[in-house]
């Protein structure tokens, strides 16, 4: 109710003139209208104070506790989550992504340590057959403390002036 | 999607040294004089590609002097044959087809239109294959035939 508004209702008036929210000059008008209004508003204020006095409001031992449940009710509720929404790292793309990083592991390895080793380190020369160029020649597969080597017999020695270049 | 998209991109790009390492492979073929060095002489220096099997070269051989005379090297295609000539009076013809790590090959050496042998071998790369030639005044010949990475 606004302060500048009237009551209608004579009842209403009353209730607006004790709870002291009717202007001056309507307070003044209502007082000589009402001859006790003002002795009643006198009594009524003695008995509100004595209330207050005697009936204080009760302590609170956990205000902390009722403010968050008042908090949580008057909260409101949460959005319900999309359907087409989903988590960054799903169980199959970390399956996949662990996949593909093993597969590049194993690459890098072949590639880089085992190809490496295999080239450096490893001599594969099998011969697995001889056949001499003509009658005149035979030829014998040698082994050379680990190398291949095919022995031909049966060569003509070359002059000194055959040109090796 | 776009996730399918770069795990491609990964597989192929793991997969793209693999399957190039295969189609560089090359043969290379050397004329080499094995000879003994000569009172008062430095010997030369053993050439790169013969470094780490020139010990036990120049104890079959009785030698301890490496000189690469001329050499050749070509890329492997497994459909046509490939002529190498490493000097003008030495060559090879080869045929290689791709077999596990290695290749198989087979080999034919001429000298001077002559053939001299005919092969089949079985080499892994850097696993040269030597080949006793003809003895010239200045020392022993070898033809040295092998795959290159």
């Amino acid at each position: 109710m606004n302060n500048s508004e009237i009551p209608s209702a004579p009842e209403e008036k009353w209730t607006a003139y004790l709870d002291g929210k009717l202007t001056t000059a309507d307070a003044a008008a209502f007082e000589r209208e009402h001859f006790d209004a003002a002795a009643e508003r006198e009594r009524q204020s003695k008995i509100v104070r004595a209330v207050r006095t005697h009936s204080p409001s009760p302590a609170l031992r956990n205000p902390d506790f009722l403010n968050e449940r008042i908090l949580r009710e008057i909260a409101p509720p949460p959005a319900p989550a999309s359907a087409r929404e989903t988590p960054l790292w799903s169980l199959w793309r970390l399956v996949t992504a662990s996949a593909f990083c093993l597969l590049a592991v194993g690459a890098i390895y072949a590639l880089f340590v085992r190809g490496h080793e295999q080239r450096q380190e490893r001599y594969l020369a099998q011969v697995l057959s001889v056949q001499p160029g003509d009658t005149f020649l035979d030829a014998t597969v040698l082994d050379a403390d680990g190398l291949a080597v095919v022995w031909i017999d049966g060569l003509d020695k070359l002059p000194s002036d055959y040109a090796l270049q | 999607m776009r996730f399918n998209r770069i795990a491609g991109l990964v597989i192929a790009l793991a997969a793209l040294p693999l399957a190039a390492s295969s189609a560089d492979d090359k043969v290379w073929s050397a004329v080499v004089l094995a000879s003994c060095v000569k009172k008062g002489e430095q010997a030369k220096p053993v050439p790169r590609e013969l470094a780490p099997f020139a010990p036990k070269l120049a104890g079959f051989f009785s030698c301890d002097q490496f000189e690469i005379l001329g050499s050749a090297v070509k890329s492997i295609d497994e459909k046509t044959e490939r002529w190498l000539v490493p000097t003008p009076n030495f060559w090879v013809c080869a045929k290689a087809v791709r077999e596990g790590a290695g290749y198989r090959l087979n080999l034919e050496f001429f000298h001077d239109k002559r053939r001299l042998l005919e092969t089949n071998a079985k080499l892994g790369p850097n696993s040269p294959l030597f080949v006793r030639g003809p003895m010239h005044a200045r020392g022993q010949l070898i033809m040295v035939f092998e795959i290159k990475p």
